[in-house]
């Protein structure tokens, strides 16, 4: 009764309807906001960003459905209550369970249109990146460097700083090609970057010339969070060639080769141009 | 007193001098030499030749074979135990000659084949032995500090690929049904040790 007369004339002191509702949702969703904020910490810096993700959109649902699960037994108690009670119930209490009900049902509308989001959401986070593949892949017809140049150890120092690894593989190459005899030159290259996804495919580096031998190693680099990985790519050697067996690339996808030039004949001279000295041909893996 | 002291060092000082020079040496100062070869019988300069003792995580002594002649020769090697010899070469399949007596000379040839190279069975069956022989030497170091040192020097994951071609692919000899079960078995045992490397 005295609920009735306070909801038809509000006092100055009663919160307005609308801060409430406020108040309601932000208990709702403080518990998610706070563990959102902490796990975006940390997986934001990771490679795991999709775990993170993925993570993510499962507690929001499962919590979201407790909370309407809880709300939905919380009505379904009060209307309980209500019709078990012998004889007429006060009408206020009616009026409070008939409130709840309608609460929960409303409440229930939006549980669901959330859950049809999320579901229709991740339906298509699912198939996009295998549908694009799939739709998307092929294999070059060509492939050609972007940079290919004599390694120098002056100028390519920041490639150590970014890849250290790099500076034991150029010593040994340096070191076998001074063991061999012969003259030789340390040679790097990129290729472009491939547009499309890849599937697997030979890639072999060859010259022209028969007084020059070519060998090396090749990497993939692959770019992922920020991060740049040199994944190493299997080598075939035949006489004049060799050949690296690519996985299957992702777009901007990108081969490394750290070779090594050799000159039968000492007294001949490297050639100047590597971008025509050198063929790159795609073959398909068998 | 001091005479006394005196003659206890003195005592000590010939009772060790006598020792070492009635033990016999364990270790016996030994020769290894040899030649590496392609497949085609060409001999192959440049190879990174090195001697381990497993429980080594650095090779006890290691040289390029000669160019031109393709040959290698250490003198004077004192080793702890029967060794092996691995060969490198980044044109080249890693080999490994294993349980080499340590007690007597060697000449050890080899023949090495290029990476990717189709190779005789034989060669393709010792191929799987080296892979598996490597893993063994790591796993044989107790540190793992160690094992990294070892593993980072000398593998090549790409290796592991190329060994998980197609029996036939890997071959120039014609295969029978027997030999390719036999070796597809080889093949699948030693891509499960690949693991052990981590």
């Amino acid at each position: 009764m005295s609920s009735s007369q306070t909801s038809s004339s509000p006092g100055p002191w009663d919160v307005p309807p609308w801060l409430k509702r406020i108040y309601e949702w932000s208990k709702v969703l403080a518990i998610p906001a706070i563990v959102g904020v902490a796990v975006a910490g940390y997986f934001g810096r990771q490679d795991a960003g999709v775990l993170g993700y993925v993570l993510g959109a499962f507690f929001c649902v499962v919590y979201f459905t407790i909370v309407f699960i809880r709300r939905n037994i919380q009505a379904s108690h009060l209307a309980e209550t209500l019709l078990s009670t012998s004889g007429d119930a006060p009408p206020d209490e009616r009026a409070r369970a008939v409130q709840e009900l309608k609460r929960s049902s409303a409440f229930a509308k939006w549980v669901i249109v959330f859950l049809l989001v999320v579901a229709l959401g991740s339906l298509v986070w699912l198939l996009y990146q295998p549908l694009s593949y799939a739709v998307r892949r092929e294999r070059p017809k060509i492939v050609v460097f972007e940079s290919i140049k004599y390694f120098d150890p002056t100028h390519d120092q920041d490639l150590f700083r970014e890849s250290p690894f790099l500076e034991a593989v150029v010593a040994y190459l340096k070191d076998e090609g001074q063991a061999e005899g012969r003259q030789t030159g340390i040679v790097l290259g990129t290729t472009k970057a491939f547009v499309n996804p890849t599937p697997s495919l030979n890639l072999a580096i060859s010259v022209d010339d028969d007084e020059q031998v070519v060998s090396g190693y090749a990497f993939r680099l692959h770019r992922a969070n920020k991060r740049l990985s040199y994944d190493p790519v299997p080598v075939i050697y035949a006489k004049h060639s060799v050949a690296f067996s690519l996985p299957p690339c992702d777009p901007g996808d990108q081969l490394f080769f750290l070779g090594r030039l050799s000159l039968i004949k000492n007294g001949t001279a490297f050639p100047p141009n590597l971008q025509d000295n050198f063929t790159l041909s795609v073959s398909e893996t068998h | 007193m001091t005479n006394t002291k005196l003659l206890l060092w003195f005592a000590s000082l010939v009772s060790s001098l006598s020792a070492m020079l009635l033990t016999p040496s364990l270790e016996a100062q030994i020769t290894v030499e040899g030649k590496v070869l392609d497949g085609s019988n060409h001999a192959v300069g440049g190879v990174d030749v090195a001697i381990y003792v497993p429980g080594n995580p650095s090779p006890i002594a290691s040289q390029k074979s000669r160019p031109v002649t393709g040959e290698y020769h250490f003198d004077g090697l004192q080793l702890a135990g029967a060794f092996d010899i691995m060969y490198t070469h980044s044109q080249y399949d890693r080999e490994i000659v294993s349980r080499l007596a340590d007690q007597d000379n060697q000449h050890v040839s080899k023949v090495i084949y290029r990476k990717g190279q189709p190779r005789p069975l034989t060669a393709v069956h010792e191929q799987f032995s080296s892979a598996r022989r490597f893993v063994f030497l790591a796993s044989f170091l107790g540190s793992p500090n160690d094992r990294a040192t070892f593993v980072g020097r000398v593998d090549e994951p790409a290796l592991w690929d190329r060994l998980g071609r197609k029996i036939d692919d890997m071959t120039n000899e014609k295969v029978s049904e027997q030999m390719r079960t036999f070796l597809e078995t080889e093949q699948r045992e030693t891509l499960s040790f690949r693991n052990r490397l981590q």
